[in-house]
């Protein structure tokens, strides 16, 4: 029946795929292969351009500041992590456990919904709640007589990086951290058969027990995606830093992207730059092969 | 003791929800008031409802909002056309040199962190007399954008019958004739998909336009959202009828799409 193939036919796929090569030739290999290259040049994106080994490395390394950066996205990673195996966790098993269906799905609508404000709307949103002059947790506590709990939160040394981490609390809302891994974990749970749950309630089992004996083991390659996920979020925080504190005060909240955007933009130390995104890429890449071999996929069970 | 414990759970996911969604109804109510009753009690409803707040707010948000809404028009179009065609090429086509390779190398971009690639790209884009351009905001964007695409509809592609393809074939169908008619009817939930993911991306790109545009001409909403200024008398309210209206596009979407918002968002998870 096949037809013979004409040397027209062996050229075809290519064109169909050229589109997408000549896009992201152009747009993202060229500038990943230019940015390691940079790494190792003193340049600034113009007339200054000369290849200095690995002065830039070394740089960073000695660079009190993009070393307190790594320090705090430790601090945001760690937070993360704990962040996406529980709160998400916790509002799917919650909801999987009411049995009108009509309810649930209004509750996932309403869980989901933050996700589709824009993420710049929401960090401003925490700007004010946040606010040491007239924001709303202050005027929160105040109300409740803790006057003396009140604190500039983003202006403070002390609690700024906390802050950051807090945005979104009880993290369900944002798209980047919590929404997705409560659908993900409520997805997984709606996909089980009720036979299991029903033989382990016929078990006697506890909530408890089911819960760690089953639920999880079940979660576990939603819970290693969640984790990997979390870390490249963290390792990259860029967004919400830069809008809410640039950084300050100080250094408390200063992250590597804020380092590379500043080296880079303002400084015009563009190879300095460069050598940060590719520290951060070799960070990514060490953290998530060690998250894949160290976390469990999902068990099969019969 | 059950009961007790489900009762205690139906607590807690009520606190939960409160605490998700009090921003919101916070955001919505305090864009109704003037600076003093914003200040006086956040939680209290208006006492004079401040509807010219909306009407100062929308002057400067306006333009950017509109020219968001065409990068992300681009982008969903390029990102759609993009993916089909090399969707296609390794669905249609079960053996050609190089095929498993050039998956990969369209897989392994969603693996580079953005940052990485910042400074070169913003370089690249001044040389190639881009910055400050729609060009400049769609272009690179859309290069990631269609690798994810890509791995999406790839897999839902695989799913269509080979004796399609054969029999549009004996009918004398040509590629475009087999991608239009057999291939994108069957591909519009994953395409609702992409669609959805793409747009909010893009709508939520923040880093991108900040390094890559300057001043009014192509500021896009993300960076137009945080340089709203306000007049002391004004205050805040303005702020916030600023950042729902800057909403209300994607909730539009998110109302008549809910579905594929889910699904969207949660296949979209497999980039990591």
């Amino acid at each position: 029946m096949r037809k013979k193939r004409t040397p027209w036919q062996y050229i075809k796929p290519y064109l169909f795929l050229l589109p997408i090569y000549l896009l992201m030739i152009t747009f993202k290999y060229i500038p990943f292969g230019i940015a390691i290259e940079k790494s190792f040049f003193n340049w600034n994106g113009a007339n200054i351009n000369q290849f200095i080994g690995f002065d830039n490395y070394i740089q960073a390394l000695k660079d009190p500041t993009f070393m307190i950066g790594l320090k705090n996205v430790g601090v945001i990673s760690i937070a993360y992590i704990v962040i996406v195996l529980t709160m998400p966790l916790l509002a799917a098993e919650l909801l999987y456990a009411v049995h009108s269906r009509k309810k649930q799905y209004i509750i996932r609508t309403a869980f989901t919904f933050p996700m589709v404000v824009p993420t710049v709307v929401i960090i401003l949103l925490w700007k004010w709640i946040l606010a040491g002059d007239n924001g709303v947790l202050n005027n929160i506590l105040t109300n409740m007589g803790l006057e003396s709990l009140t604190a500039p939160w983003l202006g403070s040394t002390k609690t700024a990086l906390g802050s950051i981490i807090a945005i979104g609390f009880p993290w369900l809302g944002s798209a980047s951290l919590g929404g997705l891994q409560f659908l993900l974990y409520y997805g997984a749970l709606q996909g089980t058969s009720q036979d299991m749950f029903e033989a382990a309630e016929i078990d006697g089992a506890n909530i408890l027990q089911r819960f760690f004996k089953i639920d999880v083991p079940m979660l576990a390659s939603q819970m290693k995606l969640t984790v990997t996920l979390a870390i490249i979020n963290a390792v990259q925080v860029f967004d919400s830093v830069y809008i809410l504190t640039k950084g300050g005060p100080g250094t408390a909240t200063i992250t590597p992207s804020v380092v590379l955007y500043e080296q880079g933009f303002t400084y015009k130390k563009m190879g300095y730059s460069s050598a940060i995104g590719v520290i951060m890429f070799a960070i990514i890449m060490v953290l998530t092969i060690i998250n894949q071999m160290m976390m469990k996929n999902t068990e099969k069970m019969d | 003791m059950s009961k007790i414990i489900s009762f205690l759970s139906r607590i807690l996911l009520g606190i939960l929800l409160v605490l998700t969604l009090l921003p919101f109804y916070l955001l919505v109510i305090n864009a109704f008031k003037s600076q003093s009753e914003i200040i006086l009690n956040p939680f209290q409803w208006a006492d004079s409802w401040q509807f010219q707040n909306f009407a100062k707010a929308a002057p400067q948000i306006i333009r950017p909002m509109v020219n968001t809404l065409f990068v992300t028009a681009a982008i969903i179009i390029i990102t759609i056309i993009v993916s089909l065609l090399a969707s296609y090429a390794f669905v249609r086509y079960d053996r050609f040199f190089g095929k498993e390779v050039l998956y990969f190398g369209i897989i392994a971009l969603l693996m580079i962190p953005g940052f990485v690639m910042l400074i070169p790209q913003f370089v690249q884009i001044t040389n190639l007399g881009m910055y400050n351009t729609f060009l400049g905001l769609i272009l690179p964007p859309a290069a990631y954008q269609v690798a994810m695409g890509t791995f999406l509809t790839r897999s839902s592609m695989e799913s269509i019958s080979k004796s399609l393809f054969e029999a549009a074939e004996i009918e004398g169908a040509n590629d475009m004739d087999i991608l239009v008619k057999v291939v994108l009817p069957l591909s519009k939930p994953i395409l609702s998909t992409v669609t959805i993911m793409t747009g909010l991306n893009a709508w939520n790109n923040y880093i991108w336009p900040l390094v890559s545009t300057t001043g009014e001409k192509t500021q896009q909403i993300a960076v137009a959202l945080t340089k709203i200024i306000v007049s002391v008398s004004d205050g805040q309210g303005v702020k916030f009828a600023a950042y729902i209206i800057a909403s209300l596009p994607l909730i539009i979407l998110f109302c008549f799409a809910s579905k594929y918002f889910v699904e969207g968002l949660t296949s979209g998870a497999v980039k990591g």
